[in-house]
């Protein structure tokens, strides 16, 4: 048996699974205390005690929350590691600057890093950064991320750096940035920039989490979503609670694929607040390449999100009951159905296109004219995307409106609005290793290769594998366009899974 | 075709990056982060740049093309200090003795769309709407600058730690110069090439081309209602096919630039055709896709351009992130008409690449 909780800004879901099925799934609403709606949302399944549940995993929405508003992120300062001669684009460029505000501890650019072809740029300057790290410290940094140049080649300076940060203030967390991602240097420092901000709430939000499942008797393997619906376990997250961003959108999708037994869809999830569109193929949410998918503008990280289309027109966006135009989007959010503002969901209601306890009176041209609405909104969403005979699921916490409300043949699987609880539950341990090498030939090449897997597979099994079961899903050696044929991209991607046994206690 | 361009202000930017990325024909090496972010960070220091139309300059002023040779992704890595262009464009007006009335792109496609915009919006030079390729190809003199008579050299070349190196002598004697320079300085560097008047490059240039990229960006984030239908023909081209990725190849190779090959190594990518007849679409690529054959018959060939977008929501797709099981939409985008030519097609057709097919003739343009 598995367990997934899905944390997201406005539900808490969780769904109990036996292989593919779903034996019990619960919704309910946040009020943002993480620890009272874990146990409201525990109270609501109370056969939980009857099952024995081999592991549990968490899709952490209160991360992507934390980074989208700005809150809860710990002050941070940022050591980049380059060659001399000033640099047109600092640490934070391009950031929010709200975001920026919230974090931002101070930042330095020292001279350090290799070139492609490993040669340093220049010698580390230790006093230097033994001075602000110091700094750093006095001001209130609760963390360091280290960014070299081309590091993910040669990780060195980056791990002096380190050596010399944490003998001058011990205890200081520290996130190098060739332990987050591959090549691209603004994308990776702002991923292990907020990697460093998020750690502190991480620490703090897994400990209370574990405490609440220990007290239900839930003592098997806590795991956490990804940002590409794969696992990780709790201790890796304490240290990498970045990779946990925007892992709501992808395992809704992961969810949304398995519960309507499909391996290539569109993803309609109809939420409260806004709706967004995603996409399946074999099975897995469809990443973009790097951050398109990030919800927070401006902001670039080195993660593969899910690529995502939204709107904010969901169940809960309130309207005008006498002319039925849609409100401000920004109105303070209501629960779908049962007011005090008359909703969408409302609408579709009084039309009989849902169903719910309470039919709230309102003009019936008001009514549909609210529906056209959002039908009209949802609809040019997915018209922005070649449908090319793509089946449509919808999910979410206001699923049940999709077959009237998008005016689109979508198939609306049971357990629909818990679909990201299921993905969560239905997560599985993955490690990518991405290198870039130098080599003049074949030998050299393979021998990088397999180092490159040998690290993949240990990161899968560090990652909560069954170290029985991992697979090695991809593995290539890719030329970099304009060089000479001697250089090469290695990526090497390892999946496995997590034990499981199954029946009734 | 819509109106020229004659202002670039920091809101075209994503524009601007997704019509650069489409015209790259495949390749391009990512999202360019650091080349929207320093062209951000220019325009937001020395207010937007002007392009300008050649016939509304003094035909005699002085030009060069400003551009970046090497590893766009490698860029991505090692930031640019901000004083690469600057640098290297001072140190050709050294040299010619010169000062430049106006920048011209090498290619407007891909990174070097963005180049020349951030050289004009730091210089505070008038860019041409021109070009020289249309598209990207692999190597500086492969131009209509250079099919028009304009010498390549003498070319600048400078590095993040401050290298400059000025190349000059026979234009075919160029790349074997610039890529072992080019790897010295990490394996990206600026340029400026081409150094010549105004007048040369309104007569050799291909008119139009950075309009064209932002009117490539509308079309694909669909702004103004624009591609809502005929896609492929909004971009001035035709859709090839539909389809899933099934094989992709990477050719090993040991050959390196002393033989004088062209930079990095080959591969195919296989793609299974759904719908229409079910072809085995396959691409050959060597740095930008060179050949499209269905069934085994030529359907696309430099130098028109071949590009691939996402078959789910028609963003431009790079070859260096192809990945099996891939949807993806083939487009042809015609090439130029100074390619069209006997010299042209020496330069930049099939037989330029090593590839002993022709362009088919007879298909629709």
């Amino acid at each position: 048996m598995r367990l997934g909780i899905a944390v997201g800004s406005a539900c808490l879901d969780l769904a109990l699974m036996h292989g593919d099925t779903v034996l019990a799934s619960s919704k309910c609403p946040t009020t943002g205390l993480l620890t009272s709606d874990l146990r409201t949302s525990l109270d609501s399944l109370p056969h939980l005690r009857e099952y024995p549940v081999d592991s549990i995993t968490v899709s952490a929405g209160w991360l992507t929350d934390a980074v989208r508003a700005g809150l809860g992120l710990a002050p941070i300062a940022a050591l980049r590691l380059t060659q001399s001669g000033g640099h047109a684009l600092g640490p934070f460029t391009g950031w929010p600057a709200a975001l920026r505000a919230a974090v931002d501890c101070g930042s330095a650019v020292l001279t350090g890093g290799h070139d492609l072809a490993m040669r340093q740029l220049a010698p580390l300057d230790n006093d230097a950064i033994a001075r602000f790290a110091t700094t750093a410290a006095a001001r209130g940094a609760r963390g360091i991320a280290i960014t070299a140049s081309s590091s993910p080649a040669a990780p060195e300076h980056e791990l002096v750096a380190a050596g010399i940060i944490s003998s001058q203030v011990p205890g200081l967390p520290i996130t190098l940035s060739h332990e987050i991602a591959g090549l691209g240097l603004l994308e990776r420092e702002n991923t292990a920039l907020l990697n460093a901000a998020l750690r502190p709430l991480a620490e703090r939000s897994i400990d209370e989490l574990r405490d609440v499942l220990n007290d239900y008797g839930l003592t098997a393997p806590l795991m956490f979503a990804r940002h590409d619906a794969t696992l990780c376990n709790a201790e890796r997250l304490r240290r990498f609670p970045v990779t946990a961003l925007e892992s709501g959108a992808a395992v809704a999708l992961r969810g949304a694929a398995v519960l309507a037994g499909t391996n290539r869809a569109m993803v309609m999830e109809i939420g409260a607040r806004s709706s967004r569109i995603g996409f399946v193929e074999n099975g897995r949410p469809l990443l973009t390449r790097h951050s398109e998918g990030m919800q927070v503008p401006g902001l670039r990280v080195a993660l593969q999100l899910p690529r995502t289309l939204s709107t904010p027109i969901g169940g809960a966006r309130t309207i005008d009951c006498r002319t039925g135009e849609l409100l401000d989007a920004h109105n303070p959010p209501v629960s779908i159905g049962g007011g005090p503002s008359e909703t969408v969901f409302d609408a579709a209601v009084f039309l009989g296109l849902a169903t719910a306890p309470n039919r709230v009176q309102m003009s019936a041209l008001a009514a549909r004219k609210a529906v056209r609405t959002a039908t009209e909104q949802l609809r040019r969403l997915a018209a922005g995307v070649a449908g090319d005979r793509t089946p449509i699921v919808v999910v979410g916490p206001a699923a049940d409106l999709g077959p009237a409300i998008t005016g689109l043949d979508v198939t609306l699987p049971d357990h629909a609005s818990c679909a990201p609880a299921i993905g969560a539950a239905m997560a599985e341990p993955a490690a990518e290793v991405e290198r870039v090498v130098v080599t003049g030939n074949r030998t050299d090449l393979d021998r990088s290769l397999t180092l490159a897997t040998e690290q993949a597979m240990a990161g899968v099994i560090s990652a909560g594998a069954d170290p029985a079961g991992v697979e090695v899903t991809e593995s290539s050696a890719t030329h970099i366009s304009y060089l000479p044929g001697s250089v090469f991209r290695l990526r090497v991607r390892a999946t496995g899974r997590i034990e499981q046994s199954g029946g009734r206690r | 075709m819509t109106a020229p361009i004659t202002r670039i202000e920091a809101e075209h930017i994503p524009t601007l990056q997704a019509g650069a990325q489409l015209l790259a024909c495949g390749t391009g090496g990512g999202d360019w982060l650091v080349l929207s972010e320093w062209l951000r960070v220019v325009i937001e220091r020395n207010g937007p740049l002007t392009v300008a139309q050649p016939e509304d300059l003094d035909p005699e002023g002085a030009c060069a093309a400003v551009h970046m040779v090497g590893s766009p992704m490698l860029m991505e890595e090692q930031l640019p200090t901000g004083g690469e262009l600057r640098l290297a464009i001072e140190a050709l007006q050294r040299w010619t003795g010169r000062e430049l009335t106006a920048i011209a792109p090498l290619n407007a496609a891909g990174p070097n769309a963005l180049i020349p915009m951030i050289a004009a919006a730091e210089l505070g030079l008038p860019l041409l709407d021109l070009d020289g390729m249309g598209r990207i190809f692999p190597l500086v003199d492969m131009t209509t600058y250079a099919l028009g008579g304009l010498a390549p050299t003498p070319i600048t070349l400078t590095g993040t730690a401050g290298e400059v190196i000025l190349l000059d002598g026979p234009a075919g004697r160029l790349e074997g110069q610039l890529r072992p320079a080019l790897l010295g300085c990490g394996g990206w560097a600026c340029c400026a090439s081409y150094p010549g008047t105004i007048g040369q490059f309104a007569a050799t240039g291909i008119p139009g081309s950075v309009s064209r990229v932002l009117h490539a960006g509308r079309v694909l984030r669909r702004e103004h209602g624009l591609a809502e239908d005929g896609f492929a023909r909004q971009l001035g081209g035709r859709s090839l096919a539909v389809g899933q990725i099934v094989d992709v190849e990477r050719h090993q190779t040991d050959r390196t630039w002393t033989d004088g090959s062209f930079p990095a190594g080959p591969s195919s990518v296989i793609i299974g055709e759904s719908g229409g007849h079910g072809r085995m679409i396959r691409l050959e690529i060597h740095n930008d896709i060179l050949l499209a054959l269905a069934d085994g018959g030529v359907i696309a060939s430099v130098p028109d351009g071949i590009c691939l977008v996402s078959g789910i929501d028609r963003q431009p797709v790079d070859v260096e992130q192809l990945q099996l099981g891939m949807r993806v939409e083939v487009l042809v985008l015609p090439a130029a008409s100074a390619w069209r030519s006997e010299a042209g097609m020496a330069v930049a057709g099939p037989a330029a690449f090593g590839l002993a097919h022709h362009v088919p003739t007879g298909l629709p343009r």
